[in-house]
């Protein structure tokens, strides 16, 4: 995904939207007749640069070229512009300390030259650089210098797209969706001002990508689109195939793979560039390798891993080794998958970007554990965990709110609608009453006095209009402020469930703690006892004692295995969802969180008890889910279940025995996993909330009132799989899951 | 002296005869075990006059041991066999119950083997 955006700021920024394709043909025109070393060729130079990506080569004599014209020739504003363009193309060879330090160069002398524009440029291209490597903060930095500095040019189209640039770093890098929103909105309105399309166009994709980020996609799609269709006017096939590009990952990343593999042949059709091929080509190839489309996968993969090596794409290199290694991986071919994983992790460790460091050291922790080399799995799997948790990955992980949001957008809309249809009332109105005038008297009095009824017309209609847009922007913002929040109380409950399982925990690790320090124990003596009898000679006795050792070696192991097995659990719980599907015993998940359920709540009050039940189906086939996010909507079941119980205990009399039980059984193409209680059950006027967000009956500060809405989300959007509630008011209750088996 | 040890975790069994497997050798003590609440009621019910002490677990799944100390003082008073409470959670609540359904000892886990076995000669002799 970064790789996307790595070009699209690239392309954005310094080709300045304008890549007409005949600018392009009339400029190489000019390069090849004019050969005279004056500042025409120099601004030709740059120029050529700034509308497409040149092979490197290429590239980096023509960029010298102009650097030694304007040098020569004490042609300043040549020399800046020359800088800026020499560090890109230094910085593609992969050397950031060269390139940075040219820029600081064209920084300090467009600052000499008072030169605002180019200056703004500088701070631009500083900006991406930092961001590539990861350094957000300084990269927002640069950008608000930039900004600056195209605020003193007063070119509102220059400052819509520093602002654009703003925006999308708030939301690709930061993930503070709510700032982004301000700046694109910010970028808009002076793009409007200066009615320039290409700006406009620009601003349109800032807020596509916001909305990408959380997870708003038909608004994404309509802002692309849109962005799209104000391109196909302009003739920017370079543009149009970064939006298609876009699109494509888009779709990618939200698993709707022939959508992504339609964009991505779309957008090759607009491209001629070996790089943007490259880019496409490789993104194809990762839709396959998730599509199982094995052979497809490494038809792409080669065919763009041979053109990222002549084109020095290094960057690419380590995308692709880490597609090629997932590749492998799926055909159980642990050596290969290292071989290219290996590749691009030195390669992504040289260039410093953390993303291709993540994921091939993901590829090779998973490709060592296949081969049994626990020692290198695990030390990659911990560089992987590093690198993972130091992107910040605003993980947008469902849409349960968005329906609530939707709604007051929907609401806004509607206003903004009905006073669309107010504003063509009174134009009609106008229109005709300015005919009527005419009609009547034709004469120049009415006509002026037509006249100044249109403009007070006007004037009332562009007051509309803004009041329409203020409300649309702050219907914007709230909707971004609404996703952040609901984001952060997802991630609440996320840990709140994790504080239920602390306790349960601390528990289920003490026993077989006790027993490894007492076995460890007993051996201690039995092996003094071993050494009298050896001293005796008394070889029988001393073999029946070897073997008791023996014996208890073997439960020390066991027990540590046992507590190893549980401190693992805790992690993968309290850990971000991976969203990886793997086959899971279901069997074993339930009686796991049953427990840990049980002893969490038995921990936090001493009186609880509950006999459970447990109809597990020793058939069950495995099933493909994943496991935390399944995880925690059993735990959620069997705590709400307990609940239930210990409600019901507090009303009637100590007859009561309190019983939760849990089955699993095959059930045709899917598994049904039933967690049914004897409790208080659910009454019938709130049975069809139970699933709504915020929906708690526990006193205030006890539930979140998420734990049912996000577990209907992960069983029903997560694995497709249904919720089904049976509940009778002082009987109990029974939630039944199917999840799917393919 | 017949001790029977109720607990849920079936390791407690090799644990504890290698513990006193010197006592044992010696037949000053000799223990039964069972896993479950209902498991001891079962064995009690047919050598209920040979067990002299009961250690039992307080957490365990379906009867506590708490359940089961209650029903041994109803059900069984003539003799008495005297019973000790052994738990993870050795909190003040715990201890209470177990004292006023009639437990004759409090023990905590990890529970000190050394200790147990004095207080267990201490009852022996």
């Amino acid at each position: 995904m970064k790789k996307t955006i790595i070009f699209l700021t690239l392309i954005t920024c310094f080709t300045g939207l304008h890549a007409q394709e005949q600018r392009v043909k009339k400029v190489e025109q000019d390069l090849k007749t004019h050969k005279q070393q004056d500042t025409l060729r120099v601004n030709r130079l740059n120029e050529l640069q700034n509308l497409i990506v040149l092979p490197l080569d290429k590239a980096d004599s023509m960029a010298n070229e102009a650097l030694l014209i304007s040098r020569k020739l004490n042609y300043k504003e040549g020399e800046v512009e020359s800088l800026i363009v020499l560090s890109r193309v230094i910085y593609r060879k992969n050397d950031q300390r060269q390139a940075r330090s040219l820029l600081d160069q064209s920084i300090a002398l467009a600052e000499k030259l008072d030169d605002k524009e180019h200056l703004a440029n500088a701070y631009a291209t500083m900006s991406s650089f930092n961001n590539l490597t990861g350094e957000s903060k300084q990269a927002l930095e640069y950008d608000f210098k930039s900004e600056a500095a195209a605020q003193k040019t007063q070119n509102k189209a220059l400052i819509s797209r520093r602002q654009a640039g703003i925006s999308g770093l708030y939301a690709t890098s930061v993930g503070d969706y709510t700032k982004a929103m301000e700046w694109a909105l910010k970028a808009e309105k002076n793009a409007e001002e200066a009615n320039d399309l290409n700006a406009m166009a620009g601003s349109w994709s800032a807020m596509a990508t916001i909305f990408t980020n959380i997870g708003d996609q038909p608004n994404a799609i309509a802002y692309y689109q849109k962005a799209l269709d104000a391109n196909k006017k302009l003739g920017n096939q370079a543009l149009e195939f970064n939006l298609l590009n876009r699109i494509g990952e888009m779709y990618r990343l939200t698993d709707k793979y022939p959508e992504a593999i339609k964009a991505y042949e779309e957008g090759l059709s607009k491209t001629q560039l070996p790089y943007n091929i490259e880019l496409t080509q490789s993104n194809m190839a990762d839709v396959y390798v998730r599509l199982n489309n094995l052979p497809m996968a490494f038809k792409y993969a080669f065919i763009s891993l041979n053109s990222a090596k002549k084109i020095n794409d290094t960057e690419g290199e380590e995308w692709i080794d880490g597609i090629l290694a997932r590749a492998y991986l799926k055909l159980n071919k642990p050596d290969s998958a290292i071989y290219y994983a290996t590749n691009g992790y030195q390669k992504a460790i040289h260039t410093g970007t953390i993303e291709f460091k993540r994921d091939n050291s993901a590829a090779l922790a998973n490709a060592y554990n296949i081969k049994k080399d626990y020692n290198n799995a695990y030390k990659y799997y911990r560089l992987f965990i590093s690198y993972r948790d130091s992107m910040s990955n605003a993980e947008v992980s469902n849409h349960t709110n968005l329906l609530q949001y939707n709604y007051s957008l929907a609401k806004k809309q509607a206003q903004i609608t009905s006073l669309n249809q107010e504003k063509k009332m009174q134009y009609y109105f106008l229109a005709g009453s300015a005919g009527i005038l005419i009609l009547i008297g034709a004469t120049g009095i009415v006509l002026y006095r037509s006249n100044r009824q249109k403009q007070k017309a006007n004037t009332l209609l562009s007051k509309q209009k803004r009041e329409i847009e203020e409300q649309r922007d702050q219907t914007n913002k709230v909707l971004a402020d609404l996703k952040l929040t609901q984001n952060q109380l997802i991630q609440s409950e996320k840990m709140a469930s994790l504080g239920e399982l602390t306790a349960g925990i601390a528990h289920e690790i003490q026993n077989p703690l006790n027993f490894i320090n007492n076995f460890a124990e007993v051996n201690k003596e039995m092996i003094e006892e071993l050494e009298d009898e050896l001293k005796n000679g008394n070889t029988d006795a001393a073999l029946a004692i070897a073997n008791d050792i023996k014996a208890n070696e073997e439960k020390i192991n066991h027990h540590g295995k046992r507590a190893d097995g549980i401190v693992k659990g805790m992690l993968q719980h309290s850990r971000a969802s991976s969203n990886v599907k793997e086959p899971t015993d279901i069997n074993k998940l339930a009686d796991e969180y049953l427990r840990l359920a049980y002893h969490g709540l038995r921990a936090k009050d001493k009186s609880f008890n509950a006999e459970m039940v447990t109809n597990f189906d020793p058939k069950l086939p495995q099933v493909e889910v994943v496991p935390q996010d399944i995880g925690r909507v059993l735990l959620n079941l069997i705590t709400n279940a307990f609940y239930a119980t210990q409600q019901k205990k507090k009303i009637i009399n100590s007859d009561y025995k309190p019983t939760l039980t849990v089955s699993t059984a095959l059930n045709g193409k899917s598994i049904r996993i039933k967690v049914k209680d004897n409790g208080i059950g659910i009454p019938d006027n709130i049975k069809d909330k139970i699933l709504q967000p915020f929906f708690t009956t526990k006193p205030t500060g006890e539930g979140t009132g998420l734990g049912l809405s996000l577990s209907y989300d992960t069983i029903v959007k997560g694995h497709n799989g249904k919720i089904n509630i049976e509940s009778k008011e002082g009987e109990g209750s029974e939630f039944i899951i199917d999840l799917p088996l393919a | 002296m017949k001790i029977l040890v109720v607990d849920d975790e079936a390791d407690v069994q090799p644990l504890f005869l290698q513990r006193f497997r010197r006592e044992i050798r010696e037949h000053e003590f000799e223990f039964d075990f069972a896993l479950s609440g209902e498991d001891a009621l079962h064995y009690l019910h047919d050598k209920h006059s040979e067990v002299v002490l009961i250690l039992s677990d307080i957490n365990m799944p379906g009867m506590s041991g708490l359940e089961l100390l209650s029903r041994i003082r109803h059900e069984y008073d003539a003799p008495p066999p005297m019973v000790m409470m052994i738990t993870a959670y050795g909190d003040e609540e715990n201890h209470r119950q177990a004292m006023e359904r009639g437990a004759n000892d409090f023990l905590t886990k990890p529970l000190d083997f050394t200790l147990l076995k004095e207080k267990l000669k201490t009852l022996s002799e």
